[in-house]
């Protein structure tokens, strides 16, 4: 029976019990009026969302009963009473509610009964605004423990955003020695995706329209591992940089683990011939090339460079990539003569990772960080935005915790939207966060990824790695586990 | 009769398990993990192929209560049996004397239970004996003649003496000194006393030889011997042969990993012990495993760090055996609300590599810390370095014995030994009259020859441990 099956009757059973319970129970008239917002989680106050977002519900800790009425220019659409704290909001009247109000402010009022307010208490309504701006309709991630070395389970999920089903793309159930990683897609298709998977019977796993095959890059062209990947746009060529990475661990403090690679380079797989491209400028050990990423019109690639001052490479906090970008003909395969500097860590500090274009080319988000090429340890890394236009920086703060990494994002395919992971709930499990970019280039708020109930965000155990939107649900024949499987 | 003969098997069966492993018994329900939130049965147990997993995994939290636990483990073959017995009854006229057929499957399912740390394959037999006594059930039910067989199986007398037989074999499977279970019941009450403190009853029961002969007493018996002040004392006699003595390294099997993490908590070193837990917790079969939550609570209790501190308590109340645990952790979650986590830091952080380089990074940081400058001194005295051990001596004593403090034993044989090369060494440190006559008695019997002698004689110094 699949995740996504029993996952649903869990949510009929879950939305019967709660119908039932708000039925049964009368709506109850609080006492106190409070001139003060909830204090609600996930913070939903002010947010933007998109009208096809699944119903966000959401909880006031320490409140035993809690109704909250959605109203829109004054006129109450959907009443909710709850239990423990916890506003589940019916998904059909959610639907309904966002088709019909697609450009508004939805206006939340939450009274709650508590040991402080016996018999209730009415808070100011918060306000969170819908825009027209659909969303990608699936997202997906890897799921995995915040640390260390090894692991048990893993795998790719899927996640519907106007529901909160989720479902496997692919996990290593069957062979847990497998490690299952970085997976990506040609311009947002789920008809086409690769993933590796790590261990005995690994390889590149590449799926592209029903048909699939395991590449082992070890035994291919310069016989280097491949390692976060960049799927053409145009679907012909994946471009890999190929890592030596090593994790280190600090006895004491906050900051536990450090991840740095000893040397990267940049590798081009044509998936029409099966050979592996390489351009000796990208292949160097002074410079350690990662993360590439193509512009949305496949004219470009963007990549993260560190200069080795000496080698080999070792560890140490002086280690900051600059942001790069080169020419590329989709045509020959052939990278151009100039490379750009797009950011400079000598002359403006700090260390870029992960740059991802938006969809209209105009502008540039990455992952910036005191130093490194792993952020998503620092508690100090946040998101940045370049004008490639103008060059100037985007004013991000509004999408950053200041206290905990912000890190991995991902533009939605009309550019609207963006998915970022962060750490700002514990400091060590990753959650994901959608942000509005909105017409004018202003970022807005950004929501925690709603769930059923937003306990979920305390009780998962897993941390949210790599989000990427998809246009559809991804179906990947079951052989492909076969292409991986190892009893080892 | 025949249910008082099941009673009596349950009650020996109950016994057995209760009184030979008790400490196994909790040591399964800190390996395993079960709890009510959703990724549980969507994530972690695969439903329904993990089902037999996923009920072995409930029945397990019962565990923490030996008395339960033992009655868990005794149900099961008990069951099993009462299956095969009605198969019996079903299949076959005049019965009654047949029951040591069923019984005859005892030792061998108890065989099977003992290295079964899911209760995956206990279940699993037992529901496909349910199953079979069913469709022998549905069968009688349709009318399926009897089958006779011969007297002499159905002969009372051979019946009871056979089953005699069984209760025996299942006595000896029990209590098999070289089985897992007896293997693991004398760690397992070694990692209860260590999560106890209770370092003195460790030192009670694990001999020298024991430590000696056993990878695993040996680690525990030098644990408790730092965090009781005499692994300067005792550390040779106890089997000290090298740094890694101290902790484990290569062998990632769970009570290895469940130790380190006790290593690390014992020192306050929270950073590896975390580390460590995330590496137990896959050794387990969902993934995770209720010590290993347990400590991570405790972890971020200790390092008021509220916010992971309350998930991994709050996925504990999702369990159906953790109430008085946070009844007794909740004023502290409440306490730490408001807090800022703390995370202990002295010095530039620094990266964990092998034992020695990190304890002797931790001497510097916490030079007043007994615990840490014995680690060190008795590393190097185990690598047979007596002049690094000079050279740390001589910084340590600054702090640690310039007040008149006596110099442990150990030491002071190790400074005997140096001070023929550094002379200076008498006239600094005060060697006690008793190790100078021991020392003496030892190099006499060494020059004429009698090293075995003296060996044996002095068996637990530092001169013995280097000759």
């Amino acid at each position: 029976m699949s995740i996504y099956i029993r996952k649903s009757l869990s949510q009929l059973l879950l939305s019967f019990v709660s119908v039932l319970a708000v039925s049964c129970s009368s709506w109850m008239n609080p006492e106190s009026v409070l001139d003060v917002e909830p204090d609600v989680f996930p913070d939903y106050k002010g947010v933007t969302i998109p009208c096809n977002i699944a119903p966000m519900n959401f909880m006031v800790e320490g409140a035993d009963r809690i109704q909250t009425v959605i109203s829109v220019d004054g006129q109450e659409k959907i009443k909710v009473a709850g239990k423990d704290g916890v506003i589940n909001i019916p998904l059909k009247e959610w639907r309904a509610l966002m088709e019909h109000n697609r450009d508004s402010r939805l206006e939340v009022q939450v009274s709650v009964w508590t040991e402080e307010f016996p018999h209730g208490a009415t808070y100011r309504p918060f306000v969170m605004n819908v825009v027209k701006d659909e969303i990608d309709p699936w997202i997906s991630y890897r799921l995995i423990e915040p640390g260390y070395v090894g692991w048990r389970q893993l795998g790719i999920y899927q996640r519907e955003l106007a529901s909160f089903d989720e479902s496997a793309i692919v996990s290593n159930h069957a062979s847990n020695t497998t490690c299952i990683n970085c997976h990506n897609y040609p311009s947002y298709s789920s008809e086409s995706m690769m993933f590796h998977a790590r261990g005995a019977n690994g390889g590149t796993i590449i799926y592209t329209d029903g048909e699939y095959k395991k590449v082992d890059f070890k035994s291919i062209g310069p016989k280097k591992n491949a390692t976060y990947p960049a799927w053409h746009p145009e679907g012909r060529f994946i471009a890999f940089s190929s890592n030596t990475t090593h994790q280190i661990f600090f006895a004491e403090g906050n900051h536990p683990i450090e991840v740095f690679d000893t040397a990267s380079d940049l590798m081009l797989y044509d998936i029409k011939t099966g050979e592996v491209l390489t351009d000796p400028r990208f292949m160097t050990e002074e410079s350690l090339e990662t993360f590439p990423s193509w512009s949305p019109d496949g004219r470009y690639l963007y990549f993260v460079s560190y200069k080795a001052k000496s080698l080999p490479v070792h560890f140490n906090p002086s280690i900051r990539y600059d942001l790069y970008r080169v020419s590329f003909d989709p045509m020959t395969g052939m990278f151009g003569d100039e490379i750009e500097t797009l950011y400079d860590s000598s002359v403006l500090g700090g260390s870029v990772s992960y740059p991802r274009v938006s969809p209209d080319g105009s502008k540039l988000l990455y992952t910036w960080a005191e130093y490194g090429t792993f952020p998503i340890w620092h508690a100090e890394a946040e998101l940045q935005m370049l004008d490639l236009e103008t060059s100037e920086q985007v004013d991000l703060s509004v999408w950053n915790d200041p206290a905990e990494a912000d890190s991995y994002h991902s533009w939605s395919s009309d550019g609207r939207w963006v998915i970022y992971g962060s750490r700002r709930i514990d400091g060590r499990h990753t959650r994901l966060y959608i942000a509005y970019y909105d017409h004018e280039g202003n970022p807005h708020k950004p929501f925690l990824l709603p769930q059923e109930d937003p306990r979920y965000n305390f009780w998962r155990l897993k941390s949210y790695n790599v989000p990427e939107f998809i246009s559809g649900k991804v179906s990947l024949p079951d052989e492909v586990a076969d292409l991986f499987y190892s009893e080892d | 009769m025949r249910k008082y003969i099941y009673i009596l098997f349950f009650v020996f069966l109950w016994a057995m398990w209760y009184f030979a492993y008790p400490y196994f018994l909790i040591w399964l329900e800190g390996f395993s993990c079960f709890s009510t939130v959703p990724d549980f049965t969507t994530i972690y147990f695969d439903l329904p192929e993990d089902i037999f997993r996923y009920m072995g995994a409930f029945l397990l939290q019962f565990y923490a209560h030996p008395v339960i636990g033992a009655a868990i483990q005794a149900m099961l073959p008990v069951l099993f049996v009462l299956c095969v017995s009605s198969v019996i009854r079903r299949l076959f006229k005049e019965s009654e004397g047949m029951l040591w057929i069923a019984f005859a499957a005892l030792p061998v399912y108890v065989h099977y239970q003992m290295s079964d740390l899911t209760l995956t394959r206990s279940l699993t037999i037992l529901f496909a004996a349910v199953a079979v006594s069913l469709i022998v059930w549905l069968s009688a039910l349709a009318g399926k003649p009897f089958r006779k067989v011969p007297e002499i199986i159905r002969n009372r007398y051979v019946s009871l003496v056979l089953l005699i037989v069984s209760a025996v074999t299942t006595f000896f499977v029990i209590t098999d000194s070289g089985s897992m279970g007896r293997e693991y019941e004398d760690i397992a009450h070694l990692e209860y006393l260590a999560e106890n403190g209770e370092w003195n009853e460790i030192l009670e029961i694990v001999s020298a030889q024991d430590a000696v002969r056993n990878e695993y007493k040996r680690k525990y018996v030098l644990l408790a011997l730092v965090q009781t002040g005499k692994l300067p004392d005792y550390a040779f006699s106890y089997g000290l042969s090298s740094s890694e003595d101290f902790m484990f390294y290569t062998v990632q099997e769970p009570f290895c990993l469940a130790f380190n993490v006790l290593f690390y908590r014992s020192l306050g070193m929270n950073n590896p012990a975390v580390y460590h837990l995330y590496q137990q917790a896959i050794q387990s079969f969902p993934g995770m495993s209720f010590d290993v939550l347990r400590n991570l609570a405790d972890i971020y209790l200790e390092q008021k760090d509220y916010d992971l501190a309350r998930k991994y308590m709050d996925i504990l109340a999702h369990s159906s055996c953790h109430g008085k645990w946070l009844k007794e952790r909740l004023p502290v979650l409440e306490s730490i609300r408001d807090e800022e986590p703390v995370s202990h830091i002295t010095g530039a952080p620094f990266i964990l590599e092998s034992f020695l380089p990190d304890i002797s990074s931790m001497v510097d940081r916490y030079p007043n810390d007994n615990r840490f400058s014995d680690y060190l001194l008795c590393g190097v005295l185990a690598e047979k370095d007596g002049n690094t051990f000079y050279n740390i001596f001589n910084i340590v004593a600054n702090s640690l014995y310039s007040s008149g403090k006596q110099i442990p034993v150990l030491y002071q044989e190790a400074l005997l030994l140096i001070a023929s090369k550094e002379p200076d060494i008498l006239n600094m440190y005060r060697i006690d009259e008793e190790v100078w006559k021991k020392f003496s008695d030892f190099t006499n019997l060494m020059s004429s020859g009698k090293t075995s002698q003296a060996k044996r004689k002095y068996a637990g110094t530092y001169w013995a441990y280097v000759y």
